[in-house]
């Protein structure tokens, strides 16, 4: 594959010189390429500057995967480390990115973290950080809890 | 802000997916969506690390549990052991009493505790019961197993020790098959079955067949046939306890406690199929410490981790009455829980053998399931439908008929019935020209129909009874009445609760009413609280007079009521010109005779 250089432009106007390695870990970009060879700027509709400089970041990294036991933990503490600088609204817009810009990895990515910070919540807690409208009634509320009554989580636990 | 809201289903799905199965309670509680999405396919699949979740039955009730496998055998984690937590499942079988569960693949079989043993099938997951009512009341020496076929259909499989023959139910077509004979006598049915990949295990009983030896049988959901006879290849003789088990949904297990040495074998299958198995050996133990383990192969149960190569054994000690549990590995009892302590320190939970079961129904831990198994609850209720609509074409007529006879034919009579749809209640014309029932005709309110009654032969009033507040009767009159449509107007509306102070508490179905427009005065008919028979007159918002009807016909005892109104007609009986012949007068009869029964 040669070191061809591809121009990604975001919703906002601002671009990015990106190797077509990289380019090509969004599997749209990837498809462009396939369908036409010769195109090296491609505008990117649903993405702004600042989404799309992270979603870059991450393939910048993840570009060579390493078959390597050592490879894969560097990379997996990397992936922590980089998670970690994101607040609730920042992953959901990388999620959407992700999605959109089909970047699988980084797709299950920020889903598990999504998935592990609702894990830690009570449904009010979630309902907050998430923005998500409470729509049920009080009895219905008590239905569910009624029905899901067989689950256990964490509250649950004895203590040791 | 960009919120979850902002993300398509099937992100959130891809989401919620990833939180561990111990959130489950958390994520649907959020939002309604959230609960929807839940249940079309698993979420919340990443499990909780050395965690099993069963389900167990202790008092004949049935009891989720969850069991930490933290700080016990290999690979130490450096956390602490903590005790298996136990809860009842609520109130989602209706409270009825169990008398054995069986399980298969996030599925659970139920067999109530009574001489109807009815089965219930539950999806702990969906949230759904499926109720199936047997084809028999045979109780004693029956057992059941719950499978599916290759086509996963769910069946459940019914044996009849006694007669040696079986019987299957088709979740699909809601319908038991004919009885076949079982081919092998000697199926240990005192033990549940194991269900692996749909079908189930047995263990048949050494004295019975095959020369001392257990041996495994299976039964095939897709042919509905037993297999054939399956050794054991591990040594084993009649005088040590057998059980099997489900390893992660892709093996078996089976465990042997040789009483007299207390050396427990378990081994677990490398291959497995209908008419093939093969075995090798997963733990064995010297048991001598722990002298008080018996193993009842009856009330028995146990469960393997592969990983971490330890078994957890569930028995009774050794008055027979509580449940113990004993987590062992290659070395060993590794440690004993006394599950009654941990439901209720408090009060012991006594085992009832007289019903023979174990308290560990899942063999393998708890994989939830999507089957919906209230399928063919769409075309039951269609069923349900017919049948009900059957019924009201028959009350329909018979009350058609009770007002002709007083009064010239009419074309049109009307009726209203509750219906499932909605919930609301509406009204349905049948149509004696063309023998036909008109469109359901909704009514503008939501209001429970109490009674019908028409007007002058023009219109037709329905009283109702108020959707939130029953005490609140409400008279409504049509504007424009024909089979297929109908408009309403208001004509009054009276609160039964002081200070009008109506006595009639009931709203019977048989009560009834007639209005007259013009003085805008109502006359109910119903019973006061001693259930005399009463006549109330109302207007708008006011109540007139009431009149002991027993009384007033001097009846020297109370008759406990009758139905008071037959003409519903307002002012008076309108006199007809229409010869009632032979057949009519015979109906007539008949009505009299139904009008006595009824009293």
């Amino acid at each position: 594959m040669s070191s061809n250089k591809i121009v990604l432009t975001s919703s906002d106007g601002e671009s990015f010189e990106v190797e077509e390695v990289v380019a090509r870990k969004l599997q749209i970009v990837g498809h462009m390429l396939e369908d036409d060879c010769v195109i090296n700027e491609i505008p990117l509709q649903n993405v702004t500057g600042d989404i799309l400089s992270m979603v870059i970041e991450y393939c910048k990294t993840h570009v060579d995967e390493e078959e390597s036991e050592e490879a894969q933990t560097k990379l997996k503490t990397w992936d922590e480390e980089f998670m970690k600088k994101f607040d609730i609204k920042t992953l959901l817009q990388i999620i959407l990115a992700a999605n959109y810009l089909n970047v699988k990895g980084l797709l299950d990515l920020v889903s598990q973290t999504i998935a592990d910070t609702i894990k830690d919540y009570t449904p009010e807690q979630i309902r907050e950080v998430f923005g998500v409208e409470n729509d049920y009634t009080e009895e219905e509320e008590a239905e569910v809890r009624k029905e899901n009554a067989w689950a256990f989580d964490e509250a649950d636990t004895p203590k040791p | 802000m960009t919120k979850m809201s902002d993300l398509s289903h099937d992100l959130v799905e891809e989401i919620l997916c990833m939180v561990p199965i111990t959130s489950l309670r958390a994520v649907r509680s959020t939002c309604k969506l959230w609960n929807v999405l839940s249940k079309n396919r698993i979420l919340c699949k990443a499990e909780a690390r050395n965690q099993f979740l069963g389900f167990t039955m202790m008092n004949h009730r049935l009891y989720s549990m969850r069991f930490n496998l933290h700080g016990i055998g290999l690979n130490e984690d450096g956390e602490e052991f903590t005790d298996p937590s136990i809860k009842p499942i609520g109130d989602i079988l209706n409270q009825v009493e169990i008398s054995k569960v069986f399980y298969c693949e996030g599925l659970l079989l139920c067999v109530t505790r009574n001489h109807s043993s009815k089965l219930v099938v539950w999806n702990p997951y969906l949230g759904q019961t499926r109720w199936i009512q047997p084809s028999n009341d045979y109780h004693i020496g029956v057992t059941y197993a719950l499978g599916y076929d290759n086509n996963k259909n769910h069946k459940i499989l019914r044996f009849f020790a006694g007669q040696g023959s079986y019987e299957i139910y088709d979740l699909k077509s809601n319908s038991w098959s004919l009885s076949y004979v079982i081919p092998i006598r000697g199926l240990k049915i005192y033990q549940p079955g194991t269900s692996l990949n749909g079908n189930a295990y047995f263990l048949t009983d050494a004295r019975k067949v095959m020369e001392g030896c257990d041996c495994l049988l299976g039964f095939d959901f897709t042919t509905e046939k037993f297999g054939q006879l399956l050794s054991l290849s591990f040594s084993h003789d009649f005088t040590e306890t057998g059980r099997l088990s489900c390893v992660n949904g892709e093996k078996l297990a089976a465990l042997y406690h040789r009483y007299e040495t207390f050396e427990t074998e378990i081994w677990v299958t490398t291959k497995i199929e209908p008419n093939e198995v093969s075995w090798s050996k997963f733990l064995a133990v010297d048991m001598e410490p722990f002298t008080s383990l018996k193993f009842h192969d009856d009330v028995g149960s146990f469960f393997i981790e592969e990983e971490k190569k330890i078994a957890v054994l569930f028995d009774l000690d050794e008055s027979e009455r509580y449940n113990i549990v004993y987590i062992i590995g290659d070395n060993g009892c590794l440690k004993e829980v006394d599950l009654d302590e941990v439901v209720n320190p408090q009060e012991s939970v006594e085992v009832d053998r007289m019903f023979y079961f174990s308290p560990f129904v899942c063999s393998c831990s708890y994989v939830p399931s999507v089957v919906k198994i209230n399928q063919i609850a769409e075309h039951e209720r269609k069923y349900k439908k017919r049948k009900r609509k059957r019924t009201n074409k028959k009350r329909i007529k018979i009350s058609a008929f009770e007002i002709e006879c007083f009064r010239k034919v009419t074309t049109n009579q009307h009726r209203a019935e509750k219906t499932v749809r909605a919930g609301y209640d509406f009204i349905l014309c049948f149509d004696f020209t063309t023998e036909r029932f008109g469109q359901i005709l909704p009514l503008p309110f939501k209001h429970y129909i109490w009674t019908l009654s028409c007007v002058k032969e023009e219109k037709l009033a329905v009283a109702v009874l108020c959707w939130e507040n029953t005490y609140v009767i409400e008279i409504w009159m049509t504007i424009k009445i024909d089979p297929n449509a109908a408009s309403w107007s208001k004509f009054l509306r009276v609160d039964r609760k002081p200070p009008i102070g109506l006595g009639f508490v009931f709203a019977n179905r048989d009560d009834s009413f007639f209005i007259d427009e013009e003085k805008k005065v109502a006359v109910v008919f119903s019973s006061d609280e001693v259930e005399t028979s009463t006549a109330y007159i109302i207007r708008d918002n006011k109540y007139l007079k009431t009149v002991d009807l027993e009384k007033a016909a001097n009846f020297q005892e109370s008759l406990y009521c009758f139905l008071p109104l037959v003409c519903s007609c307002s002012s008076y009986y309108v006199p007809s010109l229409v010869q009632i012949n032979q057949i009519a007068g015979h109906k007539s009869k008949d009505k009299k005779r139904k009008r006595t029964n009824k009293v």
